[in-house]
């Protein structure tokens, strides 16, 4: 009664059937390697696109998260409220030429007038200085030193062209804004000098 | 680690589709516009001031624009279509410009920002996604001042001071609402730029009529505001390449903001980390689009999938059910020969003699031959102390259903056999019904009609559902396009010649009744369903016991395509099938239900975060369709329509359940691992109905083994 049947009972294919056909017998069930060579090969490509996925997923939120919603600092040129004409007095050396009529700022009169108003002019430097507030303003409010060179420090106005003509006076007038109280004392000399620099009437120097 | 995966993929898949959803401004956008408000608080200086104000470090003042300077500003760019023609033209007439940029468009188009940069233009910031920024919170307003720039970071390695807000105007249209906005910005740092020229190109007046608006009078500075996104903007394009050769010759310059007012650019080269992240940003917003498109392809492909699936159903199913119940309709002579009908078994003691006894009610002649597989409770003794005639027990160590269904064949004496399984109770009228369509003799083998018995718990509806509509109807319509992919194990019957041609069945694979039957099409025979044999199953009835089964079905059928795939390139009947029957096998039972999951995806970002209501309206519609269909199924089964009720409910929590269930096949095929097999617990809870059996009614709960892989 308990008899049971040994060895595979499995039909084998009749014989003359078309093979190619007929069905074809896989070596062992289908997919399974049992050497597992791709199951260690799947486990790579596994890990590595879990860990892109983590990564990405990381990085989007640092990214989101961590900027600053800050503008870097950039000087802007103040033009006053004042008639159109004079806001943007050009550099042109005819101007530059009367400083005293246009009352311009820069103390660089590169003329002989200069002699004469020499100490008026390195008295209206600190002066100027001051009254030019509105152009420097944006270089001592914004407590950075200058950051594009000398055309900031006069106040991006005419003062950039002529002040290349004479740079030691404007080389001074800079260094008055920053210490205008300490080098008050200073500049009347510097003044003098820069002055008598391009004096035509030496005679005055003394 | 296998949960971890398909975890960590689904997790990137969300924060692309979220990051995509974030620079398409449907995530966290505001279009609530700000109505004009009083202007007491603003200071009149700024209302009669220049457009440029500077609000940093606490100051109130505004700029103008030299005379004869010009400076274009576009809005809202960079935009595909139109930012590369705007910048040509500019380039043309060597003329300078400024680029208020969105974020999100700058995350999606950063080439053109770099050229913008590139080509002398200034880029100023106008918030990431345009919200009304009087409407939103101070970290709402510093997150899309960051995230702003971090995309024009990416874009062009550039930190901006310049900043526009949405929805501005002229100086003079400021108000209470928008100055604290303007002041605050300044704190930032920023420098707000409005306009006092408006082209109101953005309205297509017209060529002439936007050049008239845009230019100013009397030799004065402007900023001019114009569009070089949001619409049609040939216009503005035509009108500049007018407007810039002619304002040029009266004297005007075309500058960016900075250098009309002889300033240092307004643009920060920006290095290190902050660099890095800022490409990192770009990057990862490219690849987001580039995998979501790809997902909405496949979303596509999956739509249509199912959408035709449905219709060849209804037409197919119909078309055979009115075939086979024709009158006149006959498959060949009555077949009324005796048939061998095996019961393989392995541990079945509790349904064993359930089974065997519906047989013994067979209006159809047949022999039975039980096949003990090296069972350990006793299922040959119960066999044999039933003492029926015409009941063989053929026992064998325990080596799998192919090897026992093959011993059986081996000791079965007629030409017609019945494979069915160990619990399965069959109706009296059932082995005639099976065995009639042989009377073709090109009909190799015949699949039954597979009921559930236990269909009254949830998740016995729910296969009773996916029964009576899935296997069933697919059965019709697989019949009629000759491509039948599975003879259930449960019922179905074969041609003993057949079987012997192609070697009888095979254990190369878990689904060897679907090996079995691809082998049979490729022999050429015809495989059809007989709709009134009907047969009694019963259905796993917890989660675990149906995961396994269905992981063997799934990891099966895509071990049977793969064994058979050869038939693709084959001539005759087999290439037949291989050309027809296993595409459409491998496009409807592994392609479609791997896609699947999109659907769900897709529907549970449209509700989230997408437009809700025509999510929900198109979830409702699918549901629809699947209902008639099911509907229809169930008419054609002459089954009653109340289990339907649990519809809605299996669409939700069933489908996904096979998602895993396919994902596990999946990495198990790709891996290599081996799965024992696995069996399901039988309770015995099945009966016919009307029929002799007496029923056994004993639940128990169990625990199954696990697949291992």
């Amino acid at each position: 009664m308990d008899a049971v049947q040994l060895g595979e009972g499995r039909l084998t294919p009749a014989p003359g059937t078309a093979h190619g056909t007929g069905r074809e017998t896989a070596d062992g069930p289908v997919f399974v390697d049992a050497s597992g060579r791709r199951s260690r090969t799947f486990r790579r490509l596994g890990m590595i696109v879990g860990l892109a996925c983590a990564v990405y997923a990381v990085i989007i939120v640092a990214t989101l998260f961590s900027g600053s919603s800050d503008a870097p600092w950039v000087p802007v040129p103040q033009n006053k409220d004042k008639p159109a004409g004079q806001v943007d007095s050009s550099p042109v050396p005819a101007e530059s030429a009367e400083p005293s009529a246009t009352g311009s700022a820069s103390p660089d009169a590169g003329t002989s007038q200069n002699a004469t108003p020499a100490p008026g002019a390195s008295a209206e430097a600190p002066g100027a200085g001051s009254a030019t507030g509105a152009g420097r303003v944006d270089s001592s409010a914004g407590a950075r030193p200058t950051t594009t060179g000398p055309t900031s420090g006069t106040a991006g106005t005419a003062g950039g062209t002529s002040s290349d003509a004479q740079p030691s006076t404007s080389a001074g007038g800079t260094e008055t804004v920053p210490s205008s109280p300490a080098g008050a004392p200073e500049s009347p000399v510097e003044g003098t000098a820069g002055a008598s620099l391009l004096n035509p009437f030496p005679e005055h120097n003394l | 680690m296998r949960l971890l995966l398909p975890l960590l993929v689904l997790v990137a898949l969300v924060a692309m589709l979220m990051l995509r959803g974030y620079v398409h401004s449907e995530i966290l956008a505001d279009h609530r516009i700000q109505p004009e408000a009083a202007t007491d608080k603003v200071p009149e200086k700024i209302l009669e001031g220049g457009p440029v104000i500077d609000t940093r470090s606490g100051r109130a003042t505004s700029m103008r624009v030299p005379d004869h300077r010009l400076v274009l500003t576009f809005d809202d760019g960079p935009d595909p279509a139109w930012t590369p023609k705007v910048l040509d033209v500019l380039k043309e007439h060597h003329a300078h410009a400024v680029f208020f940029v969105t974020g999100t468009m700058t995350s999606r188009y950063p080439e053109l920002v770099k050229r913008m940069v590139d080509e002398g233009h200034e880029v100023g910031l106008h918030t990431f996604n345009h919200p009304d920024l009087s409407y939103q919170s101070k970290k709402r307003i510093d997150w899309e001042l960051s995230t702003n720039q971090l995309a024009i970071t990416g874009a062009a390695g550039i930190r901006t001071s310049l900043f526009r807000p949405p929805y501005s105007s002229f100086a003079d249209a400021m108000d209470d609402k928008s100055w604290p906005v303007t002041e605050y910005i300044g704190t930032r740092g920023y420098i707000t730029v409005v306009n006092n020229t408006d082209s109101e190109d953005w309205k297509k007046p017209g060529v002439d009529e936007i050049i008239r608006r845009a230019t100013p009078h009397g030799g004065k500075g402007a900023i001019v505001l114009m569009h070089d996104s949001g619409g049609d903007r040939h216009q503005t394009v035509q009108a500049l390449d007018e407007f810039l050769p002619m304002l040029q010759e009266r004297g005007y310059t075309f500058d960016n903001l900075t250098e009309a007012l002889d300033a240092p650019s307004a643009s920060t080269k920006v290095t290190g980390l902050d660099l890095w992240k800022g490409k990192a940003w770009i990057f990862m917003v490219s690849a987001a689009d580039g995998v979501t498109g790809v997902l909405v392809v496949g979303l596509a492909v999956i739509g249509v999938l199912v959408i035709s699936r449905f219709v060849l159903m209804l037409l197919l199913s119909g078309a055979h059910a009115r075939r086979v119940r024709d009158r006149r309709f006959r498959w060949g002579p009555p077949v009324t020969e005796p048939v061998s009908v095996l019961v393989p078994a392995y541990n079945e003691a509790k349904c064993i003699e359930n089974t065997v006894r519906s047989l013994m009610a067979s209006e159809h002649p047949i022999e039975v031959i039980v096949i003990d597989d090296g069972s350990s409770d006793g299922t040959a003794r119960i066999v044999e102390a039933m003492g029926l005639p015409n009941v063989r027990v053929v026992r064998q160590l325990n080596a799998g259903k192919p090897a026992a269904l093959n011993r059986g064949l081996a000791n079965a004496r007629h030409g017609i056999v019945v494979m069915m399984d160990g619990d399965t109770v069959f109706e009296p009228a059932t082995v005639r019904e099976l065995v009639q369509p042989f009377g073709d003799p090109r009909v190799g083998a015949v699949a039954g009609n597979a009921k559930v018995g236990n269909r009254d718990s949830l998740i016995g509806a729910w296969q009773h559902i996916e029964y009576v509509m899935g296997f069933n109807l697919d059965r019709r319509m697989y019949d009629l396009l000759r491509c039948m992919p599975t003879i259930p194990g449960a019922v179905g019957a074969f041609r003993r010649s057949a079987l012997e041609r192609v070697g009888g069945m095979s254990d190369d694979t878990l689904a060897e009744d679907t090996d079995i039957t691809m082998a049979m099409h490729r022999d050429g025979w015809r495989v059809v369903y007989a709709e009134k044999a009907r047969a009694w199953t019963e259905a796993p009835e917890s989660v675990q016991q149906l995961w396994s089964q269905r992981y063997r079905w799934s990891y099966g059928t895509m071990q049977a395509i793969w064994k058979h795939r050869r038939a693709v390139l084959e001539r005759g009947s087999s290439g037949r099938f291989g050309r027809v029957g296993l595409p459409l096998v491998s496009l409807f039972m592994v392609v479609a239900p791997l896609l699947a999951p999109l659907i769900d995806v897709f529907l549970l970002y449209g509700v989230v975060f997408g437009q809700t209501q025509k999510t929900i309206v198109a979830w409702l519609g699918v549901l629809a369709l699947q209902a008639v269909c099911a509907a229809y199924a169930f008419r054609l089964d002459k089954e009653r329509m109340t289990h339907l009720i649990s519809l809605p409910l299996q669409q939700i929590l069933y489908r996904q359940l096979m998602y895993v269930v396919l994902l596990q096949s999946w990495i198990t095929a790709l891996t290599g691992g081996r799965l024992r097999w696995q069996k399901l617990r039988r309770t015995g809870v099945v009966e016919a109905p009307g029929g002799p059996v007496p029923t056994q009614r004993s639940r128990r709960s169990s625990s199954d083994r696990r697949p291992v892989a």
